[in-house]
């Protein structure tokens, strides 16, 4: 059922002479600032820790590359596990529990906890992304902000996807990407009353994000064409790759942090250093892999790769995000995913280029179109992946490779991997959180499902005794009336039979029922809906939308609860 | 106080709790904007250095080295043109021109009038042989915008794209891009020069004659422009005119042997021409005879040693010319007579360029006077 999103109670905002909603919105405005400022803050620690504990790529020393990770990763895992031991788990799902668990609430310690070990983990060169944090912490700084001005508690629990998808839309810079994931991922339902506050929420994160780090795109994109309309075919090739991996990673996430689970309880606290170790090996040879690992994407939609190093950088990428991951070290997993997505995008289409089949893009365009299908595979979101890469490319060209290349990504990943990610990761946490996938593709029930079709209704001027004659002919309790325009009611087989023992038997039916019109219904409308409206009614009319003197059918309660498989005379006890 | 409770604090009355909200957003926009300086300063100085180093590689042909500084510093300044420009350019160097593309795109997409990366890309298509894509770069960086010496730099450009019209044999494109030259350059007797022995190239000879004649008139003692100009007449087959610049042009350089040379052949050419004006009719007669000899002595090394084995008409026409040579054929002075030598001379020469194996004229002289007296 949808939440109104409005608050019931008092809120203790100042007037100035504007209704809720906008006062609502006002607030929402009030996060995205917070929320863009505390990203640009973290974005630069982040790149400050970076310098100092692992310079750029043509400052590293393989001493740095090794060390840096795992030392960043241990400290970063023991802030989360001994002071801020709320910032543990993912953002998104931190988010989605404040928003049908903790009414709301999500606590402050968690924002200066994912502030502080992210910036560290990442800084140090683990390879993980900083979006799912920076959501969190948007999330964290709409509840405190929610809290200090007693929202009520509906509309605190809509605080926190707002604030969500400011976080994450100051990360990417984009903020159609930030508002689409958080109605995909963490709202579920679409609820156009929180739309307006979740986009001017992201849209203000979005302008404090840019007013100080610059207004430049996540990356330099080049200009995307299609050389031959077979280029599509290695888009849905890219697509199919990315799927499989997605469905790889995502099992191995599952099997290595179940396996790690078993370990002593002492081991947990080494090995976010041992996948620090191992990232950093990695990173002797392919220093690209490590931190979020941007600009090598960057170096990727400039051609700067080889098919064999971009394919090599796309799965070792993966491989040590998983170590990352499943050892505890904080960050996310957005960054990586759309780093391997760009990788094996890139891959597969110099390869399909070094074949010369038919005439194919330059690399970059495989890259650009790789992009987000393996952030689709694993967190089965393909309307931002495929918004995100349109916002990142700015070029309408891109829109139906990247739809060909996600859908495929998505299907497969779908089949393969029954459970999305979020919720598997939610179950380890032992959150019990509704899935958007499973709300989204739930088939809800229309009154057009559960409506009979209609008898003879009677009009204004029908006699009582006609009526009743008719009602005992075909076994009726009740019929429709209509007494007008567009207008319905009911009369009931009693109601009609006193009228006939009072000796009304001639008097037609405006003279004997004083009864409002009955609320209508259309055969879109939702049953559930529909049912609110049926009490204290027998009969509601359908009628057509085009077309309110043309009734389509009649509802009962009895049809509602056989549309919904109830019967209300079976006693499960018996 | 302990994180939680600063939403309980900020809580407790509602225009405190605003009040707190815009102190806490003015003061922490106070400190990202201090953070923010710190940032793009430190950024700033990182940037620098990292391109400083990588032109320091770049200078010292160390050109993986300077791809990898160029790259770090454009990773911390994505906008900055000079350090986009360097890493293009150095990727060019290193024969990594699909990466150096993109870049050249992207810095295109900023400032398409970019005359460095118009004349980068075009170097890359030419290079790839895409001549479309290389003229349609090489224009648009000849109009586009260049930071120094902008005239220097477009003309340099010209002349770059002329040569590769040059190099393809589009001769016309070449004549047209020389025209468009000639009304760009400065009054400079070098660059003309340049543009005088393209047009040469380009067998635009009348063009060429004009650019040097024009150099001349300015300096009387440039022996370069006078050999062009005599090549210029040479090729027009004006050969006084060329005789007289080729005098000159040794004249004032004796030691141009070329144009010595020329000098020689075009008064060869003018002697042995039996249709020059104001000659008289045994004048006539008697250079045509000689170009008869002549041409019957280019076909000497090419003739097999038994003549009997050549088709009757050839020597039907061998045996003409040796009788004439022999003087067993008394001739008229008439025209008639001469035109008739005229005939057997070509005909020997086209058999000669027909049947011999080396195409090469034995006699220059003659080849030139019979070109001239056919057209």
């Amino acid at each position: 059922m949808a939440k109104p999103w409005l608050p019931r109670g008092k809120v203790s905002l100042p007037q100035f002479g504007m209704t809720e909603a906008q006062r609502f919105l006002l607030l929402a405005t009030l996060i995205g600032i917070f929320a863009g400022l505390l990203v640009v803050c973290f974005h630069i620690t982040i790149e400050f820790i970076r310098w100092y504990a692992v310079g750029t790529l043509a400052e590293q020393t393989r001493m740095a590359t090794v060390l840096s990770p795992a030392i960043g990763g241990l400290i970063a895992a023991g802030l989360v596990w001994f002071v801020f031991k709320k910032a543990r788990g993912s953002g998104v799902n931190q988010a989605k529990a404040a928003v049908y668990i903790y009414d709301g609430h999500v606590p402050f310690s968690t924002v200066l906890g994912k502030f502080v070990a992210c910036s560290i983990s990442l800084g140090s060169g683990n390879s993980l992304g900083p979006e799912d944090p920076a959501l969190q912490m948007g999330a964290g700084v709409a509840s405190l902000l929610g809290r200090a001005f007693h929202l009520a508690r509906d509309t605190m629990r809509m605080i926190a996807p707002v604030g969500a998808a400011a976080g994450i839309a100051a990360a990417f810079n984009a903020p159609i990407t930030g508002v689409l994931f958080v109605m995909e991922e963490v709202v579920v339902g679409w609820q156009m009353g929180v739309l307006g506050s979740i986009v001017l929420a992201a849209t203000s994160a979005v302008i404090v994000s840019r007013t100080f780090l610059g207004d430049e795109p996540l990356f330099q994109v080049p200009a995307f064409r299609i050389e031959d309309p077979k280029e599509l075919f290695v888009h849905a090739l890219i697509g199919i790759a990315a799927g499989l991996l997605a469905v790889v990673f995502m099992k191995t996430i599952a099997v290595l942090r179940r396996r790690l689970a078993r370990l002593p309880a002492w081991t947990r606290y080494l090995l976010p250093g041992a996948a620090g170790i191992a990232v950093g090996v990695v990173g002797i040879w392919f220093p690209e892999v490590m931190g979020v690992g941007y600009e090598a994407v960057d170096g990727a939609l400039h051609n700067r790769f080889p098919w064999g190093t971009l394919l090599a950088l796309g799965l070792l990428k993966i491989l040590v995000t998983l170590l990352c991951f499943s050892a505890g070290t904080p960050g996310g997993m957005f960054a990586p995913t759309i780093f391997a997505g760009a990788m094996i995008g890139g891959a597969l289409g110099s390869l399909a280029d070094q074949l010369q089949l038919f005439p194919t893009s330059p690399t970059d365009a495989y890259v650009l179109v790789g992009m987000g299908t393996f952030f689709t595979g694993v967190f089965r979101a393909p309307m931002t992946s495929v918004f995100m890469v349109f916002e990142v490319s700015r070029s309408y060209m891109i829109i139906a490779p990247v739809m060909i290349a996600n859908t495929i990504a998505y299907l497969i990943s779908r089949r393969l991997q029954r459970v999305p990610f979020f919720q598997m990761h939610a179950r380890e946490e032992g959150l019990d959180l509704p899935s958007v996938e499973a709300e989204r593709e739930m088939r809800r029930l229309r009154v057009e499902d559960a409506m009979q079709r209609p008898h003879a209704v009677f009009g204004p001027r029908t006699k009582v005794k006609t009526a009743l004659e008719l009602l005992r002919e075909e076994n009726d309790e009740h019929r429709l009336v209509k007494i007008g325009h567009g207008m319905w009611t009911w009369v009931c087989r009693n109601e009609l039979e006193a009228a006939a023992a009072e000796g009304r038997a001639d008097e037609p039916l405006e003279q004997v029922i004083f009864r409002d019109p009955t609320p209508r219904l259309y055969p879109d409308i939702a049953l559930d809906s529909a049912m609110k409206r049926i009490a204290g009614h027998p009969v509601l009319p359908v009628i057509s939308r085009a077309n309110p003197n043309q009734l389509v059918g009649t509802l009962t309660l009895r049809d509602i609860h056989r549309a919904f498989g109830v019967d209300p005379d079976a006693d499960p006890c018996r | 106080m302990e994180p939680d409770q600063i939403g309980l604090f900020l809580s407790r009355t509602t225009p405190r709790a605003l009040v707190a909200a815009f102190t806490v957003m003015g003061l922490l926009f106070l400190g990202t904007g201090f953070l923010t300086r710190a940032y793009n300063r430190q950024k700033q100085e990182r940037a620098e250095r990292q391109y400083q180093a990588g032109e320091q590689a770049a200078a010292a042909g160390r050109y993986q080295d300077a791809i990898q500084l160029y790259t770090a510093a454009l990773a911390l300044k994505r906008d900055d043109e000079r350090y986009l420009q360097a890493l293009a350019l150095v990727l060019v160097k290193a024969g990594r021109t699909e990466e150096a593309e993109t870049y050249l795109r992207q810095l295109l997409r900023a400032d398409p009038a970019n005359g460095v990366a118009n004349l980068m890309l075009a170097r890359i298509y030419a290079g790839r042989g895409n001549m479309e894509l290389a003229v349609q770069y090489y224009q648009r960086a000849i109009y586009g915008l260049w930071p120094e010496n902008p005239l220097e730099r477009r003309i340099e450009t010209r002349f770059e794209l002329i040569h590769l019209y040059e190099e393809k044999g589009e001769l016309r494109a070449m004549e047209a891009e020389l025209l468009r030259l000639l009304e760009e350059i400065p009054d400079d007797p070098k660059l003309k020069k340049r543009i005088g022995w393209l047009f040469l190239a380009a067998e635009s000879y009348a063009n060429a004659g004009k650019v040097f004649a024009e150099v001349t008139r300015s300096d009387p003692r440039d022996a370069e422009a006078f050999r062009g100009l005599g090549d210029a007449e040479f090729a027009m087959e004006h050969y006084f005119s060329a005789r007289t610049a080729y005098a000159r042009a040794s004249a004032l350089n004796p030691k141009d042997t070329r144009s010595r040379a020329q000098y020689a052949l075009a008064t060869e050419v003018i002697r042995l021409n039996p249709m020059l004006r104001g000659l008289g009719s045994y004048t006539r007669l008697r250079r045509s005879q000689i170009l008869v000899e002549r041409a019957r002595k280019a076909l000497d090394y090419c003739l097999p040693e038994d003549l009997e084995t050549l088709p009757a008409q050839v020597r039907e026409m061998l045996d003409k010319a040796d009788r004439l040579i022999s003087g067993k054929v008394r001739q008229r002075r008439t025209a008639e007579a001469v035109e008739e030598n005229i005939a057997l001379a070509e005909a020997l020469e086209r058999y000669r360029v027909l049947n011999c194996p080396s195409p090469a004229a034995p006699d220059r002289a003659l080849t030139l006077v019979l070109r001239q007296l056919a057209s």
